[in-house]
């Protein structure tokens, strides 16, 4: 038996009803209601979450043959479709208590279309990516000769790291199959679809798909769908909104979705896959890398830690992208290349390696968070870096990695260094300066409880120094023999001597 | 015993078209002779702070706040938020003769009832607030004087318990299962009546708590009252409950309202009704709908081997019950044929049970014949059915925002009302949709008008 309880106009299958196919699955809550099902989250007996379509079963006779001409043609299409990543694994189908039911694996994410109604138009970055995802897996479709014939944002889960998935197979056709009936939604509708309806000679064809992906594109730069009337209507309104703002699109996009979305089915790209071709041609490069977050873990002292993180295009065209630390204890390196604090990118797969630097992590003991930023013209990536210190008996570190100092020529001048010890014991510290002659440190030693903090005196002296940028290295060393170097940095310049004359 | 019987609401249909596949049924449940079962009501009353509230309608308010003005006896209090004042002295004493606090109107409620029930009947209160408290249980008719004196302890807010300041209902629904549960196993007919302004802070503790209840084979039936109350809280609570909603704005309607309910609990022939439809191999069951004696939504419906069930309640002898139903029609030649089945469990004062069923059936007419009328037995029925349909779809429509198709549901319920000759209920919907289309706020008393008026338009069939 299975119980049923009312939400409103609907009654739903009550949390805790259990379902029996090959496997028991048991029903949580409802997280959608279309025209012709309602899916819920569930889990099988291991527990792993699965999402459960059921199909409604209309009072009247005829709407209830077309529904269950959707769940066999579902069934058969799920069969016929080997696995893809951004697909929901097909588990099984079943009917139960005269109803039609197809478990899934559960995706989890967000709906591409609660996005769309928080956010309204997306940044031309996501709506580049996700709209090439989305594409990629039409493709497969239409290589394996299905059409989706319901592509949506509905349709599409953007998963918790960033990439969109495909669902909801209930409307797919063979290609080239005589459909009986087509199912989609408003705003994503083909206008050969409503002629095709007329004539009563209902074929699938992969234009649709494609058509129905331009849409998706067209809404999530402009942040609404387009308008149905207007593509039965033939109307030339349709392209207004995104032609009258190519300022603000690339045009190389705003070219892959006009084509799309022709009314003449012959002009617009024959199929996903070719769609996808010109979008990889002409849209904008978007960067997209792998891993998002990276944890280098307890640095000890000066220790570097390096990790490679994936760079690829998301987006069309080639990528050229500038990587930059946001860090002062991060740098950014190419296979090859010094590390430095920013790096150029070229390709759509280019090496970078980041490198967390221990001597310039920041006088905390609890871990850090820095960020290392890929960017180019219509996108950004990021690194989110974390990493702490680990504590020695005795440890050292400066608030500011390097000293600027600026005199005139034959003066002296006098800076500071603020010193801390970051270990967990007492230690006995020494300063050397290589260059002893011109620069003096004071107190050369000093002791220093746990967390305590010291300021070293640093005199230069330039009468022997000529004009122009020195740089010298302080070594700051611990008994335990932890260490860290402070750079001074000085200008030296000859100026005219003024006068000030008081009046 | 109980006889069902159903009929289509037109009497045929055209045989080999796909559009007409669908067809409503009304079941009517006719009990016979009541089985003299005695009575146990549990009324369940809300005594927080809101009930405590002094009401007082418009007129009686301008009046107040003039006369307040005059003699400097109102303190205006003015926040970003609202407005609000308080009178002293004379014009506070007067205040108080005017209004009515609604915890007044549900102890006067209760009292009438427990005047007009039969001496063996037993009548139990169980309080609440923060906290619930059984302020009396089960007195028969020679100990009601002190229930009445525990009652008017309650008014006065001078009683031995404390239940604190806020509202949970659930806990109260608890106590009042348990005294119910207790009569009915001694073959009582056992009911639980609330009596609150649903303003309740546990709304879905109180929910499972009703669904318990129903479970356990009590009807729970709730009464508003007030001005000010969650309407649609206590009608989702009454189909939770299986029970009846009612909304009073005063004593009066309020104890002509009760003696309804308790003719009907004083009837009872049948208990725990349930009707389960089959739909004929190719048909379906679609939408199922209490229509009489009170129009409701089901809250729960049981699927088992294409058996759509639902869980009528008790059943008098002198209030039949009807359940309209849809059925998805099979396609079958001209002539007589069986769609459906139908079939009714329920349960006798002696614990013992019953079972009936019957076949559902239509005549296929020849696809020449002309549009098929109405049957002239449910003529008017499934119109009153549809207003209460189009009221809760514009309910749920406006808790969406979608208030375009909330004005076109009110709009046909109103047509719908006209041809009924209900034009009373149907100038209160005209203006209703006025609210809703101007943007002004809804009239409270006319919303709670609107709902427990459409739930029993049943009442008054043709």
């Amino acid at each position: 038996m299975l119980v049923r309880r009312r939400v409103r106009r609907e009654t739903i299958l009550a949390p805790g009803q259990t379902l029996q196919g090959r496997a028991i699955y048991v029903v949580r809550e409802p997280i959608g209601m279309g025209a012709f099902a309602l899916v819920y989250r569930g889990e099988d007996t291991a527990g792993n979450a699965v999402a459960i379509k059921e199909y409604r079963t209309p009072v009247n006779r005829r709407e209830r043959e077309v529904v269950s001409r959707m769940w066999h043609r579902e069934m058969e299409t799920q069969r016929a479709i080997p696995p893809h990543p951004a697909m929901p694994r097909f588990v099984e189908g079943f009917s139960r208590e005269r109803r039609d039911y197809v478990i899934q694996e559960y995706v989890e994410g967000e709906n591409l279309a609660d996005i769309l109604d928080h956010r309204g138009a997306l940044p031309q970055r996501l709506a580049v990516k996700w709209g090439r995802q989305v594409c990629e897996v039409a493709a497969y479709l239409h290589e394996h000769g299905i059409v989706h014939h319901d592509l949506k944002p509905e349709n599409v889960i953007i998963t918790p790291n960033g990439r969109a998935a495909l669902l909801d197979l209930g409307s797919a056709q063979f290609l080239d199959r005589d459909a009986g009936d087509l199912h989609g939604s408003d705003g994503y509708l083909a206008p050969e679809i409503q002629e095709m309806a007329q004539r009563r000679g209902l074929q699938a064809q992969p234009g649709t798909d494609v058509f129905a992906l331009g849409c998706m594109l067209y809404e999530m730069l402009l942040g609404q769908r387009p308008s149905q009337r207007h593509i039965d209507g033939l109307s030339v309104r349709l392209v207004g909104p995104l032609l009258s703002r190519l300022n603000r699109f690339d045009p190389g996009l705003v070219n892959v979705i006009v084509h799309a979305i022709s009314y003449d089915a012959d002009h617009r790209y024959q199929d996903a896959h070719e769609m996808l071709e010109a979008l990889v041609a002409g849209a904008p490069a978007v960067p997209e890398v792998e891993p998002r977050a990276v944890d280098f873990g307890a640095l000890r002292g000066r220790e570097r830690r390096k990790v490679t993180v994936s760079v690829t295009n998301a987006g069309g065209g080639t990528l050229a992208a500038e990587a930059r630390s946001r860090a002062p204890w991060l740098r950014v390196g190419a296979t090859g290349r010094q590390e430095e604090e920013a790096v150029g990118l070229d390709g759509n797969a280019p090496p970078l390696t980041i490198t967390a630097l221990g001597e310039r992590m920041p006088l905390r003991q609890h871990p850090q968070k820095g960020v290392v930023e890929i960017r180019c013209p219509f996108g950004k990536a990021e690194v989110v870096c974390t990493a702490s210190i680990e504590a020695e008996s005795a440890m050292i570190q400066a608030y500011h990695p390097t000293v600027f100092l600026r005199a005139r020529r034959g003066q002296r001048v006098r800076g500071t260094m603020q010193l801390r010890n970051i270990g967990s014991r007492r230690g006995q510290f020494t300063c050397r300066c290589q260059d002893e002659d011109a620069v003096r440190l004071e107190p050369e030693s000093f002791v220093l409880e746990p967390m305590a903090t010291q300021e070293v005196g640093v005199t230069v002296e330039t009468r022997t120094l000529p004009e122009g940028s020195h740089t010298f290295s302080v070594n700051i060393a611990a008994a335990s023999g932890h260490r860290t170097d402070v750079e001074v940095h000085l200008d030296v310049f000859a100026g005219p001597v003024r006068r000030l004359l008081h009046r | 015993m109980l006889h069902v019987t159903a009929k289509p609401e037109r009497p045929w249909v055209r045989a080999g078209q796909p559009d007409e596949g669908t067809m409503r049924f009304m079941v009517d449940l006719k009990a016979g002779a009541a089985d003299g079962a005695e009575l146990a009501v549990c009324f369940v009353l809300d005594s927080s702070g809101t009930m405590r509230r002094l009401e007082l309608d418009a007129d009686d308010l301008a009046r107040l706040v003039a006369r307040g003005q005059q003699r400097g006896e109102l303190r205006l209090v003015e926040t970003d938020r609202e407005r609000g004042g308080a009178f002293s002295g004379e014009t506070l004493a007067e205040a108080q003769r005017t209004g009515v606090k609604p915890i007044g109107l549900a102890v006067q409620a209760v009292e009438r009832m427990v005047e007009a029930m039969p001496p063996s009947a037993l009548a139990s209160v169980v309080t609440f607030a923060e906290r619930e408290a059984v302020v009396h249980e089960g007195a028969a008719r020679e100990a009601r004087e002190s229930l009445s004196e525990a009652l008017g302890r309650l008014v006065a807010d001078d009683t031995a318990f404390d239940v604190g300041d806020g509202t949970c209902m659930a806990g109260a629904l608890g106590r009042a299962q348990d005294l119910a549960a207790d009569h009915a196993r001694a073959g009582r007919i056992a009911r639980v009546i609330v009596l609150t302004d649903g303003i309740v802070h546990d709304s879905e503790e109180t929910l499972e708590r009703m669904q318990a209840l129903r479970e356990a084979g009590i009807s729970l039936t709730t009464v508003g009252i007030g001005g000010e109350f969650d309407e649609e809280f206590l009608t989702r609570a009454a189909d939770r409950g299986g029970g009846d909603y009612y909304y009073a704005a005063d004593p009066a309607e309020l104890a002509a309202q009760l003696s309804e309910e308790l003719k009907a609990l004083t009837t009872v022939a049948v208990r725990r009704v349930r009707v389960a439809i089959q739909a004929r191999d190719g048909g379906a069951v679609g939408e199922i709908v209490q229509a009489a004696p009170r129009l409701r939504l089901f809250d729960e419906v049981q699927e088992s081997e294409g058996w759509h069930s639902v869980e009528v309640g008790d059943i008098g002898s002198g209030a039949p019950a009807s359940v309209a139903v849809s059925l998805g029609l099979p396609d079958l030649g001209v002539g007589e044929h069986v769609v459906g089945t139908v079939r009714a469990t329920w349960e006798t004062g002696d614990q013992k049970e019953g079972e009936t069923q019957g076949d559902v059936t239509l005549r296929y007419a020849p696809a020449e014949e002309q549009a098929a009328e109405r049957s002239p037995e449910t003529e008017g029925l499934f119109d009153r059915l549809d207003v209460y349909l189009a009221e809760r779809e514009a309910q749920w429509a406006k808790e969406e925002g979608d208030l375009a198709l909330a004005t076109r549901r009110l709009e046909s319920a109103t047509r719908l009302l006209r041809g009924l000759g209900e034009h009373e209920l149907a100038r209160e919907f005209e203006a209703h949709i006025v609210e809703i289309t101007d943007g002004t706020p809804d009239r409270a008393a006319r919303a709670k008008r609107i709902k427990s008026e459409t739930r029993r338009l049943s009442a008054d069939e043709p």
